[in-house]
């Protein structure tokens, strides 16, 4: 049930393998991975991207992105309207147990998954539309075709939040990886409270860019399990939490030419948490829930060569860290998760700066500064 | 151009702070709750444990929001004032007393109407005068005692009678709490066909709002029409806190306040009463507050203070269970598009509580 984002995108590409539009020829082109990277010149817009493309992209695009249709790319319209209506069906698919039962525990688990992956196909379709008719065949970066080895990394994170006391905390994080398997480690102190947290993600690659293996495109497959430890010394209470995720990343390149540079992420799964509160003794862990887990991202990789970086647009479904869900004072509010624009650049070979905005229960922003190198 | 800017930049300011704090307004309303003051008079509810209103010139309206209240009437004017002031949403069996230095002077007159929890009190006020009342119940010779919960009626609201005929059946009730969702959406419409159909019911009805009932309306309406969306009253040596979540967070007013209703209440019977439960048994639907770090810093107090019982509405059915090592129920019977598969249906709770032990008994009494 975490593959749904998986699921659909296959399905979409064995949709259009399959005949499934008149224009069977061009689309086989531009579907086909190997073939859409080298043959750019196969889907070439008839209007250069810009703004009329970018209207069409956004005025009707929450419902009907129009962006690539107003270009001429009828191709790549038809694709996106494809993710559109997939997404629908996931929507509809996810909503309609949950709206029967009043979200009866019974039945909503696999439609709560099929709800995320559709609203991540429904807005990730709008989104594209956008990237391409602004981008198209210009973009503004290459992925890393084989990363780094190893990162370590400083920051600080402010929030500005009513509830908690801690709203300054330092951050360092390291990250390192033995050829397919990860271990990754962040360490959060507030200062001056006595809150830290610390979280640990140990991921195994199964396809993708590694340190000794370039790939055709940034795209990658991980599973992971990650662990937290969250003390809250105000507030008297601790969280650990147990995650077990998988993480896709697909670079658009594969899906459509327009979409070179950009790339969807999905980190989906199951968590489940404890919490334990310095007043009930009796127990370490009183209470506990299974939550689960859906970060969906839309990217672009900005720069190429030695400098580089990437850009994204997130929505998080977890609702267990200090971000939270989103309140917008209305009757459904609490349910959806928080939102969030990260980016990070390297300016040389070794050194960078990352900056991560966002907004659930509280606001959020985290700068950080970046070593990485080769062993 | 310049002022353009900035008005625009105070108007972004606004919006952000409202999503962190959307029930703001509702937290700053609630301090007002309970005051009326004009040349002539001063009327001042302790705790703002009634909404008043004036009808007329001396006729008073005060919608109760606990089973005992005291009250202070003040004639700053220069005529002597004959006042009339009808209570709503009282105990059947109560009376008043004046708590004032000049006992002798202050004469009052509690008189029922045909509703039983309707009453009005009639008073002379002469020029400089001030009367403390004590409205407080009449039979208080039983220490342990029962109440109703009832929540989320919501679109219901038109076929709430046969819950009330049946909250109506117990005769030992002495009143009602409720965690919220009374209303569909709380347009005044309804909060005016919520508070005359439950004059069916022979016991008070308290309660803080749901998302429901302020979701999509203005927070005026609550306010005028019941008064506080969150408060905390004492009957028989036992706090009743009601806390309001309806946008699945508690303002930081809201915290403060509840900080000192627990340490008021640490040596009392206390139960807390909030329509978003602060744990969800069913992590996946998302039906607790919007932060689970919220949640967890409220429980970490309710343990602290050794609450005795947390209520909640919002998820229409009924589960018991523990949070924080506290006993919880999420009780949401009141008709409003219920859970299915849960072979619940519409249901309330009776709640038996001996103020000198505890919480003696909840049983759960089906309509359907």
């Amino acid at each position: 049930m975490k593959n749904f984002f998986l699921i659909q995108l296959v399905l979409v590409q064995f949709i259009f393998a399959n005949q499934g539009w008149s224009n069977k020829k061009k689309f086989q082109k531009a579907t086909k991975p190997k073939s859409a990277i080298s043959q750019k010149k196969d889907v070439k817009p008839r209007v250069e991207p810009g703004v009329l493309p970018l209207l069409g992209a956004v005025l009707p695009g929450i419902i009907y992105p129009a962006g690539h249709l107003v270009m001429g790319d009828f191709s790549g319209h038809k694709k996106i309207i494809a993710v559109k209506g997939t997404g629908l069906l996931f929507l509809i698919g996810g909503a309609l147990p949950i709206f029967l039962t009043n979200a009866s525990p019974k039945v909503i688990h696999l439609p709560v998954y099929s709800l995320l992956a559709g609203f991540g196909l429904f807005t990730g379709a709008t989104l594209a539309d956008i990237y391409g008719s602004v981008f198209a065949g210009n973009p503004l970066g290459k992925p890393e075709y084989i990363p780094d080895s190893y990162q370590l990394k400083l920051g600080h994170i402010y929030l500005k939040d009513y509830h908690l006391a801690a709203d300054n905390f330092l951050m360092a994080a390291g990250r390192i990886n033995f050829g397919r398997f990860q271990i990754r480690s962040t360490f959060s102190k507030a200062i001056p409270h006595n809150t830290n947290w610390l979280e640990s993600r140990f991921s195994w690659r199964f396809w993708g860019p590694l340190e000794k293996i370039k790939t055709v495109s940034g795209s990658f497959l991980d599973l992971a399990t990650g662990i937290y430890y969250k003390h809250f010394g105000e507030e008297k209470f601790t969280n650990l939490g147990l995650e077990l995720l998988v993480v896709l990343r697909y670079d658009l390149i594969r899906f459509h030419q327009t979409l070179r540079g950009a790339f969807v992420q999905y980190e989906g799964g199951l968590l489940y948490r404890l919490t334990g509160y310095e007043a009930v003794v009796d127990d370490v862990f009183s209470d506990s829930e299974f939550m689960p887990l859906s970060r969906l991202t839309f990217g672009l990789y900005l720069g190429r060569g030695v400098t580089r970086g990437e850009l994204a647009l997130y929505y998080d479904h977890r609702h267990d860290n200090e971000l939270a869900g989103t309140s917008l004072g209305s009757m459904g509010d609490g349910v959806i998760g928080h939102f969030g624009l990260k980016a990070f650049y390297y300016f040389t070979e070794n050194w960078g700066c990352g900056l991560d905005l966002a907004a659930g229960s509280v606001y959020r922003s985290l700068f950080s500064l970046s070593y990485r190198g080769k062993k | 151009m310049r002022t353009d800017h900035r008005l625009l930049l105070v108007s972004l300011l606004t919006l952000f702070s409202a999503c962190l704090r959307p029930a703001r307004e509702r937290a700053e309303l609630d301090n007002k709750v309970g005051k009326y003051e004009t040349e002539e008079i001063k009327i001042n509810v302790s705790q703002g444990l009634a909404a008043v209103h004036n009808l007329e010139k001396s006729k008073f309206k005060f919608w109760l929001q606990a089973p005992e209240i005291e009250f202070t009437f003040e004639n700053t004017g220069s005529v002597e004032l004959d006042l009339e002031v009808q209570l709503h949403n009282t105990l059947p069996e109560i009376e008043v007393e004046c708590i004032d230095e000049n006992i002798e002077a202050c004469v009052v007159q509690l008189e029922n109407t045909s509703v039983l929890t309707r009453k009005l009190l009639r008073l002379t006020l002469p020029v400089g005068s001030k009367y403390n009342l004590h409205l407080k119940a009449t039979d208080t010779s039983s220490s342990v005692f029962k109440i109703a919960l009832l929540s989320d009626i919501q679109e219901e609201l038109p076929r709430v009678l046969d819950i009330i005929n049946k909250m109506n059946e117990p005769e030992d009730v002495l009143f009602a709490i409720s965690a919220g969702d009374l209303t569909d959406n709380g347009i005044k419409e309804q909060i005016v066909k919520f508070q005359d159909s439950f004059e069916a019911l022979n016991y008070p009805f308290y309660s803080t709002p749901g998302n429901h009932d302020v979701g999509m309306a203005s927070s005026r309406i609550w306010h005028e029409m019941f008064g506080r969306n969150s408060f905390s009253f004492v009957f028989s040596d036992t706090r009743f806190t009601f806390v309001d979540s309806a946008n699945a967070t508690v303002d930081p007013l809201v915290h403060d306040q509840l900080d000192k209703w627990l340490e008021l209440g640490k040596d009392q019977v206390h139960l807390f009463i909030t329509h978003i439960p602060l744990v969800d048994p069913d992590g996946f639907r998302n039906g607790s507050f919007r932060s689970r770090n919220e949640s967890a810093k409220i429980l970490s107090k309710l343990a602290a203070y050794k609450v005795d019982l947390t209520l909640y509405g919002h998820i229409h059915s009924l589960y018991h269970y523990e949070n924080a090592g506290i006993e919880a129920y999420i009780s949401g019977g009141g008709g409003g598009w219920p859970e299915k598969l849960d072979d619940i249906g519409r249901h309330f709770l009776l709640i038996t509580i001996d103020p000198s032990r505890g919480i003696e008994k909840v049983e759960t009494i089906r309509v359907d």
